[in-house]
């Protein structure tokens, strides 16, 4: 077999050598129910966008990561493939829906998981200057624990063509993100 | 804008070579990204990440899935080699894997990785959690059996944030 080209990894951030991935802003939302990423339309030097988040409820079990796109709050459809585990097998799971109210974008632990347990997830969006393309956020994440252990991958739309200018991430529930949640958005430069 | 993706080490082996080490990890990062392409002088023989030289069995938690011929999943609790990648069923075989590392330098949290590992004919996604709420400094890699081969690459990079 022949080596397998790292490239095939640069979808996800490797390679940004030279100034082609850069932190835009880091969003704290320790006690905030909401983090938005505002004016992403000013930022025309970037062709895609990457967030990664390290995050928690205050409350709550295993809760959805939900992010709206320029504020709409209809028009959405979802898909996750999920692997909800234990020792001895875990169960693969495929959940759809559509006509949401947001993206659900990735599962976060909340206050009843083990103390100092937060969500790891990375957010991608190609060409989100595009007005003729749907908004489109895909998504890696997981999260384990002694009770919970659960991995997961996202796709999620907003069913028009439009170009995103603000994201706003919320706790399903309208949960409070605990203390040292945080978002950091990176552009990525492309032709 | 400065570059805030940047190469921290790599090393890629000229001969065989049974552990590489990333150690004293910069820890004015906020996430890192670990990439590895990766051969081994044994057949069947399982990558492992160990965090900080830490051998304690309850430091290590996970749920993989893999793709095959079909999806399955299993989740580990208690593994004191640490986190295994994925098992390379020839000499002759590459892996690659990608590894997100969030907030590695927290000592308020517990470390969550994410990774994504490749191989002829087998996916497998993986979440991650190393217990301790300490920071990571230290990477470790080695095989259940057998070494790793010539050509063998690993790098670690820092993510601001």
């Amino acid at each position: 077999m022949s080596p397998i080209p790292l490239g095939i990894l640069a979808l996800s951030g490797a390679g940004g050598a030279g100034g082609s991935f850069e932190l835009i802003e880091t969003i704290n939302a320790g006690s905030q129910t909401s983090a938005t990423f505002s004016n992403l339309n000013t930022l025309t030097s970037y062709k895609h966008f990457q967030i990664r988040v390290s995050a928690r409820s205050a409350a709550g079990g295993v809760l959805g990561l939900n992010v709206k796109v320029n504020g709409n709050t209809s028009n959405y459809r979802n898909s996750t493939l999920y692997l909800n585990g234990n020792v001895n097998g875990a169960s693969e799971n495929a959940e759809t829906s559509d006509g949401d109210s947001s993206m659900r974008i990735a599962s976060i632990p909340g206050s009843s998981a083990d103390s100092g347990l937060y969500g790891g997830v990375v957010i991608d969006s190609l060409d989100f200057h595009s007005t003729s393309k749907v908004p489109m956020l895909t998504s890696r994440w997981g999260l384990v624990s002694g009770s919970f252990k659960v991995a997961g991958t996202n796709a999620a739309v907003y069913k028009s063509a439009t170009n995103i200018s603000s994201l706003e991430f919320s706790i399903a529930g309208n949960e409070t993100f605990a203390s040292n949640s945080e978002f950091s958005i990176y552009g990525i430069r492309g032709e | 804008m400065a570059a805030t993706y940047t190469l921290l080490d790599s090393v890629t082996l000229t001969g065989f070579q049974s552990t590489v080490n990333f150690t004293n990890i910069d820890q004015s990062y906020k996430h890192l990204a670990v990439t590895i392409e990766r051969t081994t002088s044994s057949a069947s023989s399982a990558t492992y990440m160990r965090l900080n030289s830490d051998s304690g069995s309850s430091s290590y938690k996970d749920i993989m899935v893999f793709a095959e011929s079909n999806l399955s999943g299993f989740a580990i609790q208690s593994d004191s080699r640490g986190f295994i990648l994925q098992t390379i069923g020839s000499t002759s075989d590459y892996a690659a894997s990608q590894i997100d590392i969030f907030d590695y330098s927290s000592t308020s949290k517990r470390t969550s990785l994410y990774s994504k590992d490749l191989m002829q004919d087998v996916v497998t996604w993986q979440a991650m959690t190393y217990v301790p709420t300490t920071a990571i400094t230290e990477i470790n890699f080695f095989n259940s059996s057998g070494s790793f081969s010539a050509g063998s690459t690993f790098a670690i990079f820092g993510i601001e944030g």
